[in-house]
């Protein structure tokens, strides 16, 4: 950054026309946000500490055996809840997305981003653990700014790097409870114990992770909230005047000026909801795409207007026709049509996941020919691909289905391995032969093989045909 | 809101479109560094890869990988101290071959017929084979099968001891050409070379 625009970008203010976390010359203006304190920050702070832990730990919490939330891509199978999907169910994935985005469709539409200011794992993670030890360690905003701008000196150095030191080790920690959904918490502890040459692989990506949420939490930071996420950007599309935001009193603060001039608003254009804001925009200039919603500007308002003894919330939650001082609406079209959306998207997931078989069998026609001609008659090969698709071991039974009588009495029916083990989660081809005396066909004919789950009883039924000249 | 903070008509694109306006600012540059990255990055891999040809495609990456997997299971079998003198010596146990003509009955007779002489499966005592003649090739097919030919794999279902001795029944019964099937495969003597 050169001088001009290092003296023009500490004269600037947040705008609307651009982004106040980059500078005219497309370098980084780093932000940092005043300490705040308040009612919000209180809550924020209870619901965070919860996530953490829940976040961190349900790789660790075991359901039937198996981890909470797992995704086991070298078995191609994730377990969820002590349920288990196999790569079979791959396509409820969509519903589940959908189910995932609707909620945030319907959340959005009432209350805002919600979301990203209580419990977007980047915000818990960036406000409730790394900013917090950037502020122990290099202490309130005008000390770090005052600091950044000055020369290196033996106490910045360590204080740099006593803080970065921090960062990389919880990063470390971080990236392997991550790594955890994807690798068993057994074998990854056990791979961390070892030489990184017996799990080249796994190292890596515990390297590549560690490095990159390092570079998120130390120096991206909120430019993953304003450039990479997409969901920041449906903002303006989800909400309506209806929808409980973040917002300035325009009709009260308005005209800003000093305490006690005649004939101005509340504000008395301090800029404590400037300072404190993680994503650096005005919050007077209305609701804006960088807008998290983590409630600093709110508490920082309050304690101010506290102080000159006006009342709390000319920053606070309320609906755009709220501010305009008008009333409220709860229910209006869009908000029942996210709902239903939301309600068939999670419903269609229930019942397809509900109505999961924990085995899967599919016929193939055996490669080449349709049939043979031999001494005893016309012999068609098949072959059925059973799938064991539970988390435990299972005998499948393999039969000729009952309308399989229609190739006469005089058919012969050769299944090799009638009784099939499969582990969990194990697959099988199984060859089928069946001969028919050359007289007793006439046209094709199509029948079944049953497959029977031993251990419930659940029988599948699959469709062959057999084919002659 | 505040009209001072509207200072920068210089970026300010000309066109507008039902009165919305657009504005130029400069791209963030770690956004710039990213794009010039992924240039420099693909014009490196396309040289290195495609012209040179240093380096394996995905596809080829694959197939070496896929190679080395079979070398490994080849490995873990002769570690098991299983080969084709080790299942001929088998067929010389009589203990042993009791238990394998039990299993081949109650498991390959359905195809080859209890004497070997081949139904739906292949003659089992004549000359000819068609996957090998070796008592591992034998061992090969028990274990994985020839599915598209309605071979089934026997691995998983009897497991190694089992598929070692009903293996090495097999071998047994070479050499008696019995009248059955008609010979399938090519012709290798009346000797197993192993």
């Amino acid at each position: 950054m050169n001088d001009a625009v290092r003296r023009a970008s500490e004269l600037r203010k947040p705008d609307l026309d651009t982004m106040y976390t980059i500078n005219s010359d497309g370098s980084r203006n780093f932000l940092h946000p005043a300490d705040v304190k308040g009612r919000w920050q209180v809550r924020k702070n209870v619901i965070w500490s919860v996530l953490l832990v829940i976040y961190l730990g349900l790789p660790f919490v075991k359901i039937g055996g198996h981890p909470a939330v797992h995704v086991d891509i070298a078995r191609r199978s994730a377990y969820l809840f002590g349920n288990t999907f196999t790569n079979q169910d791959f396509h409820l994935i969509f519903f589940l997305l959908l189910g995932f985005g609707l909620t945030l469709f319907v959340v959005t539409s009432l209350y805002g981003r919600l979301w990203c200011g209580f419990a977007c794992p980047q915000t818990v993670f960036l406000e409730g653990v790394f900013r917090r030890i950037e502020r122990w360690i290099e202490g309130p905003r005008g000390r770090r700014i005052q600091r950044n701008l000055g020369p290196m000196t033996a106490d910045k150095f360590l204080r740099k790097a006593l803080k970065h030191g921090a960062f990389i080790a919880l990063c470390w920690i971080f990236a392997h409870a991550f790594i955890a959904y994807f690798m068993p918490v057994e074998n990854l502890l056990d791979a961390v114990r070892r030489s990184p040459a017996d799990h080249m692989a796994a190292f890596i990506w515990g390297m590549a992770w560690t490095g990159l949420l390092y570079f998120n939490y130390a120096w991206f930071r909120e430019q993953t909230c304003l450039i990479i996420c997409p969901y920041g950007r449906l903002q303006s599309t989800l909400i309506d005047p209806e929808t409980i935001i973040i917002g300035y009193d325009e009709r009260r603060g308005e005209p800003r000026g000093q305490l006690h001039q005649e004939g101005t608003g509340d504000c008395i254009d301090c800029l404590r909801c400037v300072n404190v804001c993680p994503t650096g925009i005005d919050i007077r200039n209305g609701l804006q795409m960088e807008c998290i919603a983590c409630s600093n500007c709110i508490d920082a308002c309050d304690t101010v207007m506290d102080k000159i003894g006006k009342p709390r919330g000319l920053i606070r939650y309320d609906s755009q026709r709220g501010f305009e001082g008008q009333r409220h609406r709860l229910l209006r079209g869009r908000l029942l049509v996210y709902l239903a959306a939301f309600a068939l998207g999670v419903g269609f997931f229930a019942w397809r996941a509900g109505d999961r078989t924990f085995f899967q069998v599919s016929a193939l026609r055996a490669r080449g020919m349709p049939y043979t001609i031999t001494e005893d008659g016309l012999r068609n090969l098949y072959s059925i691909f059973v799938q064991n698709k539970s988390d435990r071991e299972r005998t499948f039974l393999v039969a000729p289905g009952e309308d399989a009588v229609a190739l006469g009495d005089r058919a012969v029916f050769i299944i090799p391995q009638d009784r099939v083990r499969l582990d969990a989660l194990g697959e099988a081809r199984l060859p089928l032969f069946v001969t028919v005396p050359r007289e007793d066909y006439t046209v094709p004919q199509e029948f079944h093989f049953s497959v029977t789950d031993s251990a419930t009883g659940t029988v599948r039924l699959v469709q062959v045909r057999f084919r002659g000249p | 809101m505040n009209e001072q903070n509207r200072h920068h008509d210089e970026n300010l694109r000309e066109h507008a479109f039902d009165g919305i306006q657009e504005y130029d600012n400069k791209l963030p540059n770690w956004w710039l560094w990213i794009l010039y990255g992924s240039i420099v990055f693909s014009l490196a891999y396309w040289l290195v890869l495609h012209t040179v040809g240093a380096g394996d495609l995905p596809h080829a990456a694959l197939e070496k990988d896929m190679i080395a997997a079979a070398e490994l299971q080849l490995a873990r079998a002769a570690e098991g101290g299983l080969s084709n003198e080790s299942l001929q010596l088998m067929a010389t146990i009589p203990a042993r071959m009791a238990e394998g003509e039990e299993l081949y009955l109650q498991y390959c007779a359905v195809c080859h017929l209890n004497d070997g002489s081949g139904s739906v499966g292949p003659n089992l005592t004549d000359d000819y084979w068609i996957h090998g003649n070796t008592p591992m090739d034998q061992h090969d097919v028990v274990t994985n099968g020839v599915t598209a030919k309605g071979m089934a794999a026997w691995g998983n279902q009897l497991g190694p001891k089992r598929v070692e001795l009903v293996t090495a029944y097999i071998l047994t019964l070479h050499g008696k050409n019995l009248p059955g099937k008609a010979p399938e495969g090519e012709y290798y003597g009346e000797e197993p070379t192993p």
